[in-house]
């Protein structure tokens, strides 16, 4: 389970200085796939990078499983965000030059898992995907779903608890979204992670068992929703 | 790493061990330079297999081949090792004496006067005459005049003349020839001690006087026919009194010191390798930032880009001793007998200096990876 209390990031000192996040407050469990709203500069990703330890608080308390995460050194940060923590970008961020199952594999390169066990587990990622068949593939073959398909996989390569997408279809057409968006349902839904999706399509939103709403950094609103009776229109239709 | 920077960086350090390369060979030149003015006071040159400490010699039909490369104009003969198998006795005495093999030129090469007699002429030599001569210090021995007769392993030989004892501008393979050597015609040489095998190796030196011509005349009347002998073994030409100055240590000196000077130039080389490798860093931000996000610690950046500018280094070093190779082959041709400077060394320094500046210039790109903040470089949109 991750704890965020009263966690502060300030960007910049002095006259200059930027407050990300306000005193942020939050609870995030397993087999929950929680969406965070809000206009650009609200702290979205900011909130996302710190959840994943990309990013530190200014100030705060921050528990993963009951460990204070402030308290861990460079290297911990780094084995969470390779074991725990799975991400996928808006722009994809897959290696050119590398097949799909290459890209998979990068994190198994920062691990320990033994190397016979790569293509293995990196294969069982993509067939979660549905793209296993196109592992040969080179990442300008593929659509743009097919891509983020692929991110995904990367994500689940190491099986992490925690699945933080950042504009998961802001590059995708609203169909192959929808896709997307269902895959990272079922993992929060069937394999219990926990599942966080910022986004500004209310499609992406509607989805989500939880929307948090965010404004200048603080969490305005906090609401469970019920997915079958709330219905978004795409921003593009 | 981008297929661009790599192909960069490969012919960056390629071109770098190409330079070394003929520094290297420029160095050998000056240092071979610097000898031959030590040996300008002379018109003696030596030409002889490798340095002055080598072992074997050349073959005699070699040596022959050899001196027909040379013009009529120029006086030359043969010195052989000596004979050590040879039992010399003198009034049934057996002595210690140093028994080489030598043509009829001999004493018009180093320009020696006898004191007593005549030395061997060439029809002597080319009629296998069993003659020979001696050191004054030896017919001191027994008297002057008083030595007509030796015999060699069983061999009478007669006794025609007498040279000085301490020559001091005479150089033999042992410096200057001892007070005990016998001259014997080159040919009888042979074939009294050797069977008559003119292949083997037994020629230390083709001591030349060319009035006239310099070292580099003469290097290069043998390296363009040298270079058309399969199997040739390196002949070098030296000036007569600088044979057996150079020690390994001043030879491992002076490696040394353009060892040093070639590291000083790649590195200088390697700083553009650094600002082509510190580019791909730059251009690749965004996939070091994801592979930080991917739990990749910078220790983990810094081996990869390490590894890669290794790799680079490699080919590059490889590529380069090619390039270097077709370059000294190309410029011995011109040049002369320097196509010895392109060796093994040569080719093991230019990979080791590429992998030692591979190593170096990946610190700093390495450096400036371990620092990119992933949170700018994914948000940013490139």
């Amino acid at each position: 389970m991750i704890e965020l209390v009263d966690i502060t990031k300030i960007y910049g000192q002095g006259s200059n200085a930027v407050k990300a996040l306000d005193q942020i407050t939050l609870q995030l469990k397993p087999n929950e796939m929680t969406a965070v709203m809000g206009p650009s500069g609200s702290g979205k990703t900011t909130l996302l990078n710190i959840i994943g330890c990309l990013d530190s608080a200014t100030s705060g308390e921050y528990y993963l499983d009951g460990r204070e995460v402030a308290k861990l050194d460079l290297k911990a940060k780094a084995q969470l965000r390779n074991e725990v923590f799975g991400f996928v970008f808006q722009a994809f961020n897959l290696l050119p030059d590398k097949t799909v199952l290459d890209n998979v594999m990068i994190p198994f390169r920062y691990s320990c898992r033994p190397r016979r066990e790569w293509k293995q587990r990196a294969m069982t990622a993509l067939d979660q995907t549905g793209i296993a068949d196109l592992a040969d593939r080179y990442p300008d073959q593929l659509s743009g779903g097919q891509q983020q398909r692929v991110a995904i996989a990367r994500a689940l390569a190491n099986d992490p608890k925690v699945i933080l997408a950042d504009e998961p279809t802001g590059n995708l057409d609203s169909t192959t979204g929808r896709e997307i968006v269902a895959i990272l349902k079922s993992l929060a839904e069937k394999q219990g992670k926990i599942v966080v999706v910022v986004t500004h399509d209310g499609m992406v939103a509607s989805q989500a068992q939880r929307i948090l709403q965010m404004m200048d950094g603080r969490i305005i609103d906090d609401s469970k929703i019920d997915s079958d009776s709330v219905v978004f229109s795409h921003p593009s239709v | 790493m981008k297929p661009l920077y790599r192909t960069l960086l490969v012919i960056g350090i390629a071109m770098g061990v190409v330079a070394t390369s003929l520094i290297f060979g420029v160095g050998q030149v000056m240092v071979m330079h610097m000898q031959e003015r030590s040996g300008y006071d002379s018109d003696v040159y030596i030409l002889h297999h490798g340095s002055g400490n080598t072992i074997y010699g050349m073959p005699l039909d070699l040596a022959r081949e050899i001196r027909g490369w040379l013009p009529e104009d120029i006086t030359a003969s043969v010195i052989s090792s000596d004979a050590h198998d040879a039992v010399v006795r003198i009034d049934a005495e057996v002595w210690d004496a140093d028994v080489i093999g030598v043509d009829a030129d001999f004493p018009a090469v180093f320009g020696m006067d006898l004191t007593n007699g005549r030395f061997f002429t060439k029809e002597e030599q080319e009629n296998r005459r069993r003659v020979c001569v001696v050191t004054s210090d030896l017919m001191a021995l027994f008297g002057e005049d008083a030595l007509e007769l030796l015999t060699v392993n069983g061999i009478e030989y007669k006794v025609i003349g007498t040279v000085q004892g301490d020559a001091g501008t005479a150089r033999t393979p042992f410096g200057n020839y001892s007070s005990n050597t016998i001259f014997f015609p080159i040919e009888v040489w042979y074939e009294d001690f050797y069977q008559g095998e003119f292949r083997h190796r037994l020629i230390m030196q083709l001591a030349v006087h060319s009035p006239g011509y310099s070292k580099a005349d003469l290097a290069r009347f043998v390296s363009q026919n040298l270079i058309h002998m399969e199997d040739a073994p390196a002949i070098k030409v030296s000036a007569s009194n600088e044979i057996g100055y150079s020690s390994w240590v001043q030879d491992l000196l002076i490696l040394t010191g353009i060892f040093f000077v070639a590291f000083i130039v790649f590195l200088l080389a390697g700083l553009n390798i650094i600002q082509i490798a510190s580019a791909n860093v730059y251009d690749q931000q965004r996939v070091f930032g994801l592979k930080v996000a991917l739990g990749a610690l910078p220790r983990h950046l810094a081996g990869e880009i390490t590894g890669e500018i290794t790799a680079c280094a490699l080919q590059g070093g490889y590529l380069g001793i090619v390039l270097a190779g077709i370059v000294n082959t190309v410029m011995n041709q011109r040049v002369g007998q320097y196509w010895a400077a392109f060796n093994v060394f040569t080719a093991i320094a230019g990979m080791l200096l590429s992998l030692l500046v591979g190593w170096i210039t990946a610190i700093i790109p390495a450096r400036q990876a371990a620092k990119i903040d992933p949170v700018l470089v994914l948000r940013e949109e490139r």
